[in-house]
């Protein structure tokens, strides 16, 4: 059996017209035939199903519901209709840095951090001095994160992530953290992490980091899985007559 | 081979729903206590007195009642100071609470939509942090009324404990109005309005013993007056103003309200979050 497994999941999003911001657009919408609930349907009976150590890639044009499965897979959203089942911790490496407090030093930062991404305080002070280290910021880990460049920032956001050793790594989009040289350290540090028993899902544009990273892929489109997952190249095929298609 | 967890479609069983929050709670009880001390870092910031503030705040209020009633308005009795001061506390507690909670989901949308915690953490975590507070101005309470020349009474010892049904009526509310909020963005703005109108509702500026008894029954008819007096009478001892029946019946609101307001939450959060 698989580490994650999709069974006909479909989810559905309010539009506008189906989720009035404001008091009066839902009382109006309520009179409105365009104001009544609509909904776009962001997966339509996604099937999935990935083997433990696997490292699957997700792609399709934008909007297609690629993050969106990530997120299902994480927990974040729950699906509309259909299961999903997941075995062991996941971890979603997606807008590094998520939750930082401006006032709070670099190391404070890494223990709220931690705690959001799951780590115990234990695990936390047992890895704080290898995150320091990874994350190359010094003394200015014990300065306000506010006086941090976004670079700065990024690479601390990085480094506690690199550091998470889940079951499951579901990676959106995350690989260019820094400049050059940090680039590469952070693709070293993921190929080790999906060097041993850790299944990945990595979502990306770069068609070099999903042919280089991955076991297998799939493409979606308009919320259906039209390719896959299979091959890569298959994959990448499809989607690049989408984009062919969509020019 | 880690824990598996199965999620589908549908929503929780409304009766498990007040378990599954507990539950939930307890096993990221770590996170709410770092979002606690987060807080308060970042209330206190850059102040000389930082955490004091929370102290100094009541007293300095204080200051101002006496004036404006003891000296402007010639009222001798310095329990009536202590009164106000308790009534301040327990609303602000009661409404920074519902208000905080309310706005919470939007608030935190950024990382609600990129971490798997269960979104009612960041929401308690307001109420903690509003309920420590609350308990770090009380500490204030037995000086100023050394000062003032009241006599300490032992039932002082139950005022940390009126924080409970105050929170668990403000957080009931609150997980309601997190979940509206989402849906319609007015909704900050009616609970803005409806806890300023309670200010003046609920008897902060004055207590049951300035109303005319016939007018007690509807007044404890608003929980929130009740705890109010629940917490004057733990300052001073006096039980003669307050029936068993009112307390009876504003601690079966307040876990009543938790109770349906966890409820709506566990079941309606996963589309909530579908509008941030």
């Amino acid at each position: 059996m698989g580490v994650i497994q999709f069974q006909n999941v479909t989810l559905d999003f309010p539009v506008k017209g189906g989720a009035p911001t404001y008091l009066k657009e839902q009382v109006t919408g309520r009179f409105r035939k365009e104001g009544r609930k609509r909904r776009f349907r962001a997966l339509d009976a996604v099937n999935l199903d990935v083997e433990r150590g696997e490292i699957l890639g997700i792609v399709g044009p934008n909007g297609a519901g690629k993050s969106t499965i990530l997120r299902l897979i994480a927990g974040i959203y729950r699906p509309d209709e259909g299961t999903i089942r997941t075995s062991g911790r996941c971890v979603l490496l997606a807008g590094i840095g998520t939750g930082f407090q401006g006032h709070l030093s670099g190391r404070e930062n890494i223990k709220l951090n931690g705690s959001i991404l799951g780590l115990t305080d234990g695990e936390v002070t047992e890895r704080m001095e290898d995150i320091v280290a990874f994350s190359e910021l010094g003394e200015h880990i014990d300065q306000p994160i506010r006086t941090y460049s976004m670079g700065m920032k990024a690479r601390l956001g990085f480094a506690v992530a690199a550091h998470l050793e889940p079951e499951v790594l579901l990676i959106d989009e995350v690989m260019a953290v820094g400049d050059a040289a940090f680039r590469r350290k952070c693709q070293a540090r993921i190929r080790e992490m999906v060097s041993g028993d850790t299944t990945v899902v990595i979502v990306s544009h770069n068609m070099n980091t999903v042919a280089s990273f991955c076991d297998r892929a799939l493409c979606i489109h308009h919320g259906k899985v039209v390719s896959g997952p299979g091959p890569v190249e298959d994959a990448i095929g499809m989607y690049e007559t989408i984009l062919a298609e969509e020019e | 081979m880690g824990r598996e967890v199965i999620i589908t479609g549908g929503r929780p069983n409304p009766f498990a729903a007040p378990r599954l929050m507990v539950s939930r709670l307890l096993q990221h009880r770590r996170l709410v206590r770092h979002l606690v001390v987060r807080d308060l870092k970042v209330t206190y910031h850059g102040t000389i007195i930082g955490y004091g503030w929370t102290m100094l705040e009541p007293l300095l209020l204080t200051a101002v009642y006496w004036a404006v009633f003891a000296l402007l308005r010639g009222n001798e009795d310095p329990l009536f100071v202590l009164e106000i001061l308790l009534g301040v506390l327990v609303y602000s507690l009661f409404s920074k609470t519902m208000s905080q909670t309310t706005t919470g989901l939007v608030t935190y949308a950024g990382l609600i939509k990129q971490t798997s915690v269960p979104r009612e953490v960041f929401l308690w975590s307001a109420g903690a942090f509003q309920t420590l507070r609350f308990l770090l101005s009380c500490l204030v309470i037995p000086p100023t009324m050394l000062i003032l020349g009241v006599d300490l009474d032992w039932t002082l010892l139950l005022l940390p404990l009126m924080a409970i049904p105050t929170l668990a009526l403000a957080m009931g509310f609150g997980l309601i109005g997190a979940v509206l909020h989402t849906h319609v963005r007015d909704t900050a703005h009616v609970v803005s309005i409806l806890t300023r109108a309670g200010f003046f509702l609920s008897g902060v500026f004055f207590g049951m013993r300035h109303i005319d008894p016939v007018h007690h029954e509807l007044f404890a008819l608003n929980p929130v007056a009740i705890l109010i007096e629940m917490s004057r009478s733990a300052m001073t001892g006096d039980t003669s103003l307050l029936e068993v029946e009112w307390v009876a019946r504003t601690l079966i609101v307040s876990a009543t309200v938790l109770v349906l307001g966890a409820i709506v939450f566990v079941r309606r959060e996963a589309e909530a979050v579908k509008h941030l």
